[in-house]
Formats: C-alpha cells, structure tokens, sequence
C-alpha cells in the first residue's frame, strides 16, 4: 500500500492545475451557502462608515484597476453599494494611480447609484487622478479643492450648482474616514493626509498585504479593514444584516466569490496533505524495499 | 436573440475568453501563442504607458509650465518667468538616458543621485510619522496597575465665584469686583473689567458682548477690548436665543437648577429644536419650545430621581444627592447611572481631543473640589461599561463649574482654579488581554533579538531567545503564506467568473435558447 | 573621477537637504519670530491699477479674496486664491473686494437686500455668483440672488502691509506685517495654522514671522520629483525595442514576436491619443475596446497564473521535514481555513462557551497577537534599516554600482 501511497509524492504539475481550475469553477455552477463569520476589523471599518453624520463625507481613494480587480472590485462595490444605499455622501479620488483608475471606480458608482437612485454631485463625486504622492496627502488634508481645481468629468469644485457635496468640505476635519482601496495602499496616508491623526484610516487590500496590517490596526493608526475577498463578503452581511432587504446584493462580487474561494483554499490545502502523505508512504516504501 | 445581434455584442467578451485561454495554455507547456500574447501585452502596455504619461504628468506639469515661463519672459501670456527654469529640469531628465551609453554614464548618475537624496529625505519624515505610535504601541501593561490615568494640571486659573463663560479662545471669569478674561491655550491674562458690584450669576454672551449680572445691575463687556458699560439689569427670556459660549443648554432662570433649556436637541422627526427640560414631583418632563404648542418631548419619563439638571452635549444629565443619570435628550433613554459622594456643584460632559479613543466623559465636581470622570455611555473601542468610574482627582478648593474644549477641562471655584489635561479612556483590560500582552511582548523580543544581536559567544539565554524568535518567525511566515493563498486564488477567481458568467453562461443560454 | 564623484555626493546631499529641512525646521524663521496674543490688527491695504487706469485701494478683510491665474494640476488655467503675504508690486490680480444679495436697482443705482446703496468704486464690476466670465446684466438680474464686487486683472501698484497688535509680557507690542511675514496660529496639538490677520480672535497666540519658504515650496518639490521621474519615460521602450530590433534580424518565430512587439507599441500608442478623444467617437471606443478587453483581462490573468504556481510550489515545498516547518504548515492551514466560511463550518458546532476555539478566532488570534508582534519586529528592522540606508545614499557612503562605487 505504502507503495501505491508514494506515487502522492510526486504529482504531475498538470494534474494540479486541472484539480484546481475544476474545483474553483465548479462552485459558480452551484448553490452552496456557508456560514459566514465577522471578523473584528470589518465591523469597525464598517460602524465608523454607517455612522457618518450629513455634515461629513466619506473619502475614498480607489487606486486599483485591472491587476488587482479580483479582490479590489468587490470591496469597492460591498463599499459604495452601502453608502449608496444609506445615502452617505462620498468623494472618490486617486492618487499616483493607474490613469485607468478614475474609469474603473466610475462604472461601479454609476451601476450602483442607478439602483437607489443618487445623483452625481449631489451624493458622490469623482474628483479624477492626481499625483505627487506623499506630499499631496497632506495638500488633501489642508483642502481638497485646491487640489482638484475640477471633478473626473470637467466642472469646477467650486461650482456650487453642479457640486453641491463639495460645498462644506475643505479638508481633512470634513472626512468621516479615508478608505484606501488598491493593492497595496500606501501607509503615508496615516501620516500625511491629517498629521493630528483625527480621521481614521481603513484599508481594503490585497489579502497577501494585510498581513502586515495588524500592528498598525493594534496601535489604533489604522481603525481596521477589509481583507480580501473575505473582508468585501462580511462587509456586505454587515450591510445585509442592518438593512435586510433594502439591500441589493444582485451583481455584488463579495459572497458571491467567496464559496469558490473556500473552495480553492481546500484543494491547497488538500494538496500540502497529500504531498506529506506521499512523503511518509515514500519513506515507508523505501524502508520497506530496503529491509 | 439572433446570431448576429449575439456576436454584435458579444465578440468582444470572446476576444478576452481567447486572450484569457491563450495565457492559460502556458500551464500545460510553453507555446509560440503564448509568447506572442506576452509580446503584444507588453508592447500596448509600453505605447499606451508613455502617452498617457507624457499627456497627464509631462504635459500639464512641464511642458505648460515651461513654455508659460518663456512666453512671460519674452513679454507675452500671464504665466510666472520663472516657469522658464523648468528647462533646466528637463536637461537634467535627459541626463537618465546615459545609461544607454557606456561613454558617458556618470552623467546618469547625476539623476540618479538627486532622485535618491529626495527619495532619502522622505524617507525620515515617513518613517518616524509611521513608526512612532508603533513604539509606544509596544509598551503594553503587563499587569493589573494600581496607578490609573489621571487627568494631568496644565496651568492654573483665576477664581470666579459665578459659572464663568467659555467662549473659546477666551474664558471669562468674575469674581469680587472685577471681570477677568484669560486665554485657553496658558491661561495667560488678555483684559480684565471693574465691575459695580459682586458678580451674582452665569455669565452669558450676546451679540453685543458678554453680559455679567451684578445684583440688580448688569454690565456689558466688549469682547475684544475688555471696556464694560454698565446698565439696570434686563430680564432674560425663557427661550433665550442665539447663546454663544453656553455650550448648547442653560438655565433660564438664574438661581434654579431643576429647570434647563437646550439648543441644537434633535426631535423626533429629525428636526434640531429648542427644548426645555424641568423636574417635576411626577418625574423629568421635555418639551419642546420651538413649536407654538409646547409638545412634549418623550413618550415616557425616564426613571430618572433628583434636583439639579445640568447640560452634557447631545446628553442630558440628572444629578440627586447619591447618584446621577445620563439621558439621552433625544430619545429620553437612561444611558448610564453613576453613584456619587455627595450632591455635584456641577456636572458635564467632555469629549476627548482624540478621535480614535473617543469617548464621552461624564464630569462630576464636588464643593470639596473633587473631580471624577466616569464613562458616559458604553465604549467598545475601549471596552468600558456605561458608568464605570475612570479616574478621580481633587483640586483641594471649592469648584462652582466645568467645562471643557479639545481634550482639556477646565475646573473653576471662588478660590481659583485649574486647567487639566483629560486621560485618553483607557482599556479596559481582563486576564486574556493581560495574556495576549505577554505573548505580544515575548515575541517582540525573540523576534528583535533574533535580528539585532549576535555575540561572539552567546549566553545560553540568547541562544533560546533567539531561537524561539526563529520560531515564532515560522509561526509569521505561515500566517503570511495563508493569506497569499487567499489573494492569489482570488485572482484566479476572478477570471473564471469572466470566462463562466460572460462567456460560458450566455453562449449556451444562445445556443439552447 | 573623483572630482564627478564628489560633484554628484553634494547634489545628492543637497536634493535630500530641502526635505529634512522642511521636517525639521518651524515654517517661520526662528528668532526673527514674535508671539503673542491677539488683540487687533490694522489690514493690508492693497492698491490696484485696472486696465483704464482706475485706482482701487482693497484693504484685505473677512470676504475678500486676492486670486491669481495659474495652471492647475492638469493644465488648464485656474484662478487660485493668493495669501495676502503673496501679493508682490508689479503682478496681475483679481479681487473680490464683497460679496451681497442683489436688491434690486432704484435711481439707478444698485442697492443690496436690505436696501442700502451698494456703491461701486470706479474699476469694480458685479458679477453674478456662479457665473465667471462676463460682468452681469443688471436690468436681468433676478432680486435675491448673491452678487461679488470685483476689481479684475489689475496690476498690483502699492501695498501698505499693515500692522497686527500682541500682548507679550502684559504689554502691547505693534508687530509691522510685510511681504512673507506669515501668521501663525497656535494650537493645543499639533502644528500651528497659517492664517490671515483678519481671522484671528482676541485671545488667539499667534506666532508672526518671516517664512523660511520651505513649506510654500512643498507643491514645486512635489511636481520636480514627479517630472524629473517621469522624464525617464522612454527608458523602458528604449531598451525593449533595443532587445526586440536585435531579434529581429533572427529568422524564424523570433522574428515574427518582435514584429508582433512593434505593432503592439504602435496599437498601444494610438489607444493612449485616442483615450483623450470625446466619448462616443470610433476613436475613444477603439481606445476602450484595447484597454478593458485586451490589457484588462489579458493582464489580470497574467497575475492570476500565480495561482497555479502557488498550487503545485504549496505541494512540493510544504513537506514536514522539521519541527519548524511543522508549526509553519499548522499556523498557515488554521490561517487558510479561518480566512474561509469552511472555518466556521467545521467548529461552529463548539458553541458560544467555546467561541475561543472557533478556527476564524483562532486564526484571528494568530493574526492579531503573534503575528503582528513578529510584524512589528519586522517593522522595526526595517525602519532602522531604512533609515540606515537612506543616509549613506545621502551622505554618499553607499558603494553601490549605480552610485557611481563602480569605477
């Protein structure tokens, strides 16, 4: 048996990536629901969001296009999806991005204010990409609208009629909280966009990333999270479980990647213990040829 | 649909399942589609780089700039002649093509000198910005302290035998015959006033200035200068408006503490109203006075006992002899309930200078000077129960009013007073926090000193501690392994939505019908 | 040799130097700097010559603006409100000198909402909120609606500077203002605010000095950076059109992919003029069609090949071969399965009095508490590290080949 055990040591590479396309695809063609657990740094990032007052916006910098679309597109959509629906005003701006990022966080807010019915300048506003980072944090910080003298699609920020979200805000005491949404964001935001550390910072980043998170979030530097995939699936239950069916989940990405994910985690996992079984049957095998 | 309005629409959609595939064909083995699919990427992505960089960054920031500067140097257009020194940058981006030369290439590194030195001068504010709190951060209680956090004396203060009037940057304060205002950042004197008489109640600011009563006069102050004319006293009406430096909430009526009237107080249609609160035998009544028929407030009265009423921000706040409650003053619900020594001169509400450990302190002080600091409503940052005492301290003389801006308290009473610095709340920690402190800080350690030090001839002692900090750097890298699977599948997740839900689906939904 | 060598030392110094300083130093000169609190001030007075010759004197109060024309971040020319410390003889301004509701004309003249005569000094125009470029009509100009007095394009003839008054030591002291002389207020935390004279209220400490012009020139060091990194543009298609030009010379398939590169470069090249081109023409959609159909998904899948390497290097790699790859392998499983619902699947039957022991928790423990310790050594290894590093390319100490230790 051992013997036959043994041939798991060595699996064609090929065989993997087969098991492994199979097993991650198979779930989009069924229903499979599993229960979902909060992680703490979720529910943080997403009391601070709901509990934005109507004088204060929310500041989001979505610096992610195409690269890292698959876990960054969910987390911006589980995002604007819920300030959409809570009618939460919010600011989108990119800093030393992709020039293609403005265009990607667009398409998202236009399908999501088309569902709840929000009106551009009124309720978001894209202000474009600029660059000059980190010293244009801190600009930010100080005032907006000097920085971006017009929004993504021409007017001016001081247009009073066209952008009337932008009339109370200057800087940095008009944010609720900045949510950096790209690969990697940058950790300068903590320290430049408010040197006196008064608005929170939440990040939604790759998972590979937020590893490096977690001092930053113990020393209340950074108020908490979304965590990949994960983090996008429990911010919408969050969403989910406060608003119940006012919310529309039709189109969001979060639960519904995270069954094939979990999926995808076992075949690896699967696969370290196959390949340690296959490295004791091997050893065994040996021993027993040699005996 | 028909065939054609199928492949009108959807040819796009199977351009990228065939660049997805031609890209997953490497995973078999290496192939010629393969190659050519990486070759054409990188050369779109290489044209399509230096446009847009030359039409967002190079355009608007050097080449506009730079022409402006000539054109105002040479007399024309409206930009700054200095905009022409933006050549000079430009001769010194051209120096990185160098490289390519093997002649000149020290001439490269006069660009890359200048972009490492600015690189390098970042480097120091971004670090100690980020790394800062990271080491404060790493000096975690280890243990159950019996020293709590107390509130810190900045400076002293002027004694004022009335509530005096904080109308930031100034406080106003009375006492004997004199008016006295002082600065809130060192308490330093700006003017003081005579005044006819001894002070006899809350100072208060109008449009025209600050208002102290004296007896049966009163006499009007100029903010700015400190020049005080005075006038026979005016009754003050019951809705007295337009109150600035009373924080939002006053008692009408002078001398009677059961009664109080909030601006700012959000009804319950969501309207910020005016509303009056009173103490009666039946229990704490709210009505509201902006509208005509003084409607009442709340469903039902709090169960709520005692005789001063005092004002707490967004909170109402009931002080009897032995205890105090915290009202909401919206909603009328008992937020917290604290026991006191004795009946408070004064109480409030403070809010710290810190967002990120925000809470509401409720304030109580005492004739003895006794001031305590209990958490006004439950905090789950710092995880402190509603009521919990935070932190006592004694000014050793009489205290008639508290008030507070940014993080500092300010303590007043006839024989003088005192600036304080509030304590962030503090954790409320419980033996696995205690636990998990330790774990944290042995880890530090073991992880630190495997970095940092080697010896010539290691102490026993090093040697284990360095080598459970290998250990426990296994333990990091696994977790760090953990998550790399979850981004990387998630990629990964993300194309086979594409190819399953744009391409797979709708193909056969076209070809079954 | 080394004369170069030392020449690139000191500009590589230098380029560093504005930085630190800016970190380092007040924004104000230090002892030519006076503090105090705030008791009055006399404002700057500015004189305006217009285009016809008209003389305006605009003293710089609360609600009048001083703006210039300069090019905005993407180019286009932007009015941008000036400091009063900025104001120098000889340039071109516009200035709101007030703003009002308009109240209607009587006799001819114009009078605001409570029906006092707005006179317009000659030179001043009214101009309607909003609306920027041609001064209003006043036979339509609806009642009610919020007018500016403005002085436009107007040569910068005289400034009287001004005065502001302290108390210091219990005694009045007259601080003259002056061109650069900014005002600082400050705060209990934090660094103080510049403000303008007008602003601050008695009782405020202001600190009144010559700027060190570090922090103004914050923006232009921000754009020299970024342009003078940017200009390096034509690096990476340089050398790849150096290595691909090389193949093709070859024969055979290699050929054939370098002849693919450069067509690629002249697609990519054409997506990138038309991305600028009005939506809803052929080119912009030409340009789309390259950018979300053919550089979207052939480069996410290009990151998400990493998947099926991590796959098969998981399998090969992760043996049991000592004790320590054992607690890695066990702290990286728990890490995969709490990350998922499957965690909660397989120890959601523990219960409440057992939510410890949930694999999401145990995972989230691991996170928080070990790991981030270990993170933060770490980050300290890295800052010392960094900071190492950052001052011997500074100060020139690093040898390395790009720094010229090669020759």
């Amino acid at each position: 048996m051992w013997g036959w055990l043994a041939r798991l040591d060595r699996v064609p590479r090929q065989t993997i990536y087969l098991l492994m396309f199979v097993a991650c695809g198979l779930p989009f063609f069924l229903d499979v629901r599993l229960p979902l657990y909060v992680w703490p740094e979720t529910r943080a990032v997403f009391e601070v969001t709901d509990s934005t007052p109507p004088n204060k916006v929310v500041l989001i910098c979505s610096n992610w296009v195409q690269g890292s679309q698959g876990e960054n597109w969910p987390q911006y959509e589980a995002l604007v999806s819920h300030l959409m629906l809570r009618g939460i005003k919010f600011v989108v701006i990119a800093v030393d991005s992709d020039p293609l990022a403005p265009q990607f966080s667009e398409r998202i807010n236009e399908r999501q204010a088309a569902k709840y019915g929000r009106e551009y300048g009124k309720d978001w506003v894209n202000l474009g990409m600029v660059r000059g980072a980190p010293l244009i944090m801190a600009s930010i910080g100080r005032n907006i609208k000097s920085v971006f003298p017009r929004d993504y699609r021409g007017n001016s920020t001081n247009d009073a009629s066209k952008l009337p979200i932008l009339q109370g805000v200057t800087g940095a005491a008009d944010f609720q909280i900045l949510w950096a949404i790209e690969y990697q964001p940058s950790l300068d935001w903590m320290v430049w966009l408010d040197p006196a550390g008064r608005v929170p910072v939440a990040f939604g980043s790759a998972g590979i990333v937020t590893t490096s998170w977690y001092p930053y979030i113990s020393s209340g530097q950074m108020k908490g999270m979304m965590a990949g995939i994960r983090g996008a699936a429990e911010y919408e239950s969050l969403v989910r479980e406060k608003y119940g069916s006012r919310y529309d989940q039709e189109g969001l990405r979060g639960g519904r990647l995270l069954v094939p994910l979990a999926f995808g985690h076992l075949v690896i996992i699967a696969f370290i213990l196959l390949g340690n079984l296959g490295m004791v049957a091997k050893r065994r095998a040996g021993k027993g040829g040699s005996r | 649909m028909s065939w054609t309005e199928y492949w009108s629409t959807s040819w796009a959609v199977w351009l990228g399942a065939f660049c997805v595939l031609a890209i997953y064909s490497y995973l078999f083995r290496d192939n010629p589609l393969y190659r050519l699919m990486m070759q054409i990427f990188i050369g779109i992505n290489v044209g399509y780089a230096v446009v847009v960089q030359w039409k967002d960054i190079l355009y608007p920031l050097w080449w506009l700039p730079m022409t402006d500067g000539i054109e105002a140097l040479l007399g024309r257009g409206q930009g700054s002649p200095y905009g022409a020194l933006w050549v000079l940058v430009g001769c010194l981006g051209l120096l990185w093509y160098f490289q390519l030369s093997r002649r000149y290439l020290w001439l490269s590194r006069i660009v890359i000198g200048i972009t490492v030195g600015i690189g390098a001068g970042f480097t120091f504010k971004s670090l100690f910005g980020q790394n800062i709190p990271q080491v404060v951060d790493s000096f975690r209680p280890l243990g159950p302290s019996a020293i709590a956090v107390q509130p810190r004396p900045l400076f002293p203060l002027p004694a004022s035998s009335v509530p005096p009037l904080l109308d930031e940057p100034l406080l106003v304060l009375a006492a004997g015959r004199q008016a006295l205002a002082v600065e809130t950042l060192e308490g330093r004197e700006v003017w003081r006033c005579p005044l006819p008489a001894e002070p006899s109640a809350r100072l208060r600011s109008t449009p025209e200035g600050i208002v102290v009563p004296c007896g049966d006069k009163e006499v009007l102050i100029n903010r700015d200068t400190g020049r005080g004319t005075v006038r026979a006293r005016r009754p003050v009406p019951p809705t007295l408006r337009g109150q600035t430096g009373l924080e939002s909430g006053w008692q009408p009526d002078g001398g009677r503490q059961d009664v109080l009237v909030k601006q700012g107080v959000v009804s319950p249609d969501g309207r910020e109203i005016l509303a009056s609160y009173r103490m009666e035998p039946s229990g704490l009544a709210a009505m509201s006075v902006s509208d005509v028929d003084g409607r009442t407030l709340w469903p039902q009265a709090p169960p709520v006992a005692g005789s001063k009423l005092f004002d707490g921000s967004r909170y109402l706040l009931v002080a009897g002899d032995r205890e105090a409650f915290c009202v909401d003053a919206s909603l009328g619900t008992v937020v917290s309930r604290v026991p006191l020594p004795a009946s408070p001169n004064w109480m409030a509400v403070a809010r710290m200078a810190d967002p990120v450990h925000d809470q509401a302190t409720l304030l109580a002080a005492f004739p003895s000077g006794e001031i305590l600091g209990f958490a006004a409503a439950e905090h789950r940052v710092s995880r402190q129960t509603a009521g919990a005492l935070l932190w006592r301290t004694s000014l050793r003389k009489p205290v008639v009013w508290l008030g507070s801006s940014g993080g500092v308290l300010f303590a007043v009473g006839p024989e003088g007073g005192s600036a304080l610095e509030l304590p962030n709340v503090p954790k409320a920690l419980g033996a696995s926090d205690y636990w998990d402190n330790w774990v944290f800080v042995v880890t530090l350690v073991c992880v630190m000193s495997y970095f940092f030090f080697s010896f010539r001839s290691e102490p026993r002692a090093v040697t284990g501690v360095r080598r459970m900090g290998r250990w426990l750097l296994m333990l990091g890298f696994g977790a760090f392994f953990g998550n790399t699977v979850m981004s990387r599948m998630s990629f990964l997740l993300d194309r086979l939505m594409f190819l399953v839900d744009e391409w797979i689906k709708p193909f056969f939904q076209q070809l079954l019908g | 040799m080394a004369a170069r060598r030392r020449f690139i030392a000191i500009l590589t110094f230098l380029a560093g130097l504005y930085f630190l300083l800016e970190f380092v130093l007040p924004p104000t000169v230090p002892g030519r700097t006076s503090r105090g609190i705030y008791l009055s001030h006399d404002p700057t007075v500015v004189r305006l010559r217009t285009g016809a010759g008209d003389f305006v004197d605009v003293a710089v109060r609360p609600g009048v603006e001083l703006s210039m024309m300069v090019r905005d971040p993407t180019g286009k020319l932007q009015a941008k409100v000036q400091r009063t410390r900025e104001v120098s003889v000889g340039e071109t301004l516009t200035a709101r000198t007030r703003t009002f509701v308009f109240g209607g004309l009587r006799n001819g003249l114009v009078v605001d909402a409570e029906g006092a005569v707005a006179a317009l000094r000659p030179g001043e125009q009214l101009y309607l909120d909003g609306s920027e470029e041609t001064p209003a009509d006043l036979a339509a100009l609806p009642i009610g609606s919020k007018v500016r007095v403005e002085v436009r394009s107007a040569r910068v003839a005289e400034v009287q500077w001004g005065s502001v008054t302290l108390l210091q030591n219990r005694e009045r002291a007259t601080i003259q203002l002056g061109p650069h002389v900014a005002v600082l207020r400050e705060k209990r935390k934090g660094t103080p605010d510049e403000i303008e004279p007008y602003e601050a209220r008695v009782g405020d400490t202001l600190a009144i000095g010559h700027t060190t012009f570090l922090r103004d020139q914050r923006d232009t060091a921000a754009q020299f950076n970024t342009v003078l990194g940017t200009l390096a543009l034509g690096m990476g298609l340089l050398s790849l059109a150096m290595v691909n030009g090389r193949k093709l010379k070859r024969s055979g398939e290699d050929r054939w992919v370098a002849l693919a590169f450069f067509a690629a470069v002249a697609v990519g090249v054409c997506a990138g003029v038309y991305k600028y081109y009005d939506p809803n023409t052929t080119e912009r959609a030409f340009s789309d069609t390259i950018v979300f159909r053919l550089l979207g998904p052939v480069g996410s899948t290009i990151f998400s090949l990493l998947a099926f390497y991590l796959a098969s290097a998981a399998y090969r790699a992760f043996r049991i071969r000592s004790a320590e790859a054992a607690l890695m392998m066990a702290t990286a499983l728990i890490v995969m399965l709490g990350q998922t619902p499957f965690g909660m699947y397989l120890t959601g039957w523990l219960g409440e009095q057992l939510k410890a022991l949930w694999l999401p928790n145990v995972a989230g423990w691991i996170l928080r508490v070990p790991n981030s310790a270990v993170v933060r050594g770490l980050i300290f290894g890295t800052m010392l590290g960094g900071i190492g590093t950052a001052l011997r390319y500074w100060l020139n100490l690093e040898k390395g080949s790009a720094m010229g230790g090669g020759d």
